[in-house]
């Protein structure tokens, strides 16, 4: 006769299968007697048939055509996101280097002086009489 | 279609290959999930996000595994992982538990000596019964016990997808059900 360490050994989980007609007869014979036993064999085969009962479970048969419709959309934002990178990124800093050189040769060329400009103040300057008058005759003269 | 034209047919994109693959192991890699999680809506969404993977990682698959294989690998990674983050977001509710717990026992109140009966057993009953054994063990002993119990895949099997030896399997599985056996006590004392 089996004792209670041996049958708790014997229940492990799910070894029924492993057992021989005599331990089968052995175990019903030590279960009807001892009730803690009794209790952890009734939960190992609680959880047995919760087990097979999930087993059981059917997917869902529009798994595959969920599935593609999301591949597809996740393929095109990849695609978009990758057109973003590889496209519009590159042109932008582009446009803004661009942009930037533009607004440097426009400073600078605010304060070169080109030849034609120099040319024109000294002439103006024979020309221009104001700068030989004394300053207290144009005074007199206002 | 052998592995080999699917796997080329996969990596060429084509859309009947991808649908193949799905109608093939859905079934498969959806029962590995819900042997993770339980809940047949969170076990179809990390199925979803199974194929997913598969498909935008099939040009790093070299065809050297079976590709059941390649697929439970990755389907126990996601649902390990979206076990952890479910767990992380459950510290937010904890102070419900023992609510639910006591709301919620396995056990008859009026006969406390074995487990309702399965019909009689509701959703949360269940629920609540697996979180208290199957869900406590450490993840590598889980991944070796789902991939047994619930896809009935040989220890050779499992130590292929999971990279270990059979012995280890072996080793992984002993320790499962004395695990187990140690849950099952704690449940019937508290549950």
């Amino acid at each position: 006769m089996m004792n209670c360490n041996e049958i708790e050994n014997k229940l492990g989980l799910f070894s029924s299968e492993e057992y021989t007609e005599n331990e089968k007869r052995e175990l019903e014979a030590h279960l009807a007697e001892c009730p803690s036993c009794q209790r952890k064999y009734s939960m190992v085969q609680r959880l047995e048939q919760i087990i097979v009962a999930e087993k059981k479970e059917k997917v869902n048969p529009f798994l595959s055509t969920r599935v593609i419709t999301k591949w597809q959309e996740s393929k095109r934002e990849s695609s978009k996101a990758a057109f973003g990178r590889r496209v519009l990124q590159p042109a932008l800093i582009g446009v803004m280097m661009l942009v930037g050189v533009a607004i440097g040769l426009t400073f600078a060329l605010q304060f070169t002086e080109s030849p034609s400009d120099k040319t024109i103040r000294e002439l103006s300057y024979y020309m221009d009489g104001v700068h030989q008058e004394k300053i207290e005759t144009l005074l007199l003269e206002l | 279609m052998d592995q080999k034209q699917l796997i080329e047919q996969l990596q060429q994109g084509k859309e009947t290959a991808f649908r193949d693959l799905v109608n093939s192991f859905g079934q498969q890699v959806f029962i590995t999930c819900k042997g993770f999680v339980h809940q047949s809506e969170e076990a179809e969404d990390i199925t979803q996000e199974v194929f997913l993977e598969a498909f935008r990682s099939i040009h790093k698959f070299r065809g050297d595994a079976k590709i059941s294989t390649w697929l439970y690998r990755i389907a126990v990674n996601r649902s390990l992982n979206h076990l952890r983050s479910k767990k992380r977001r459950s510290w937010l509710s904890l102070g419900d538990a023992d609510a639910r717990y006591n709301e919620h026992s396995i056990f008859d109140p009026e006969d406390k000596s074995s487990p309702l009966p399965d019909e009689l057993m509701s959703r949360e009953q269940k629920s609540l019964f697996l979180s208290q054994t199957i869900d406590k063990l450490p993840k590598n002993q889980k991944a070796a016990f789902v991939l047994h119990k619930y896809d009935e895949l040989s220890y050779k099997e499992i130590a292929e997808v999971l990279h270990v030896s059979v012995k280890a399997v072996e080793a992984l599985m002993v320790r499962a059900k004395a695990t187990l056996r140690k849950n099952m006590e704690d449940c019937y004392k508290n549950c």
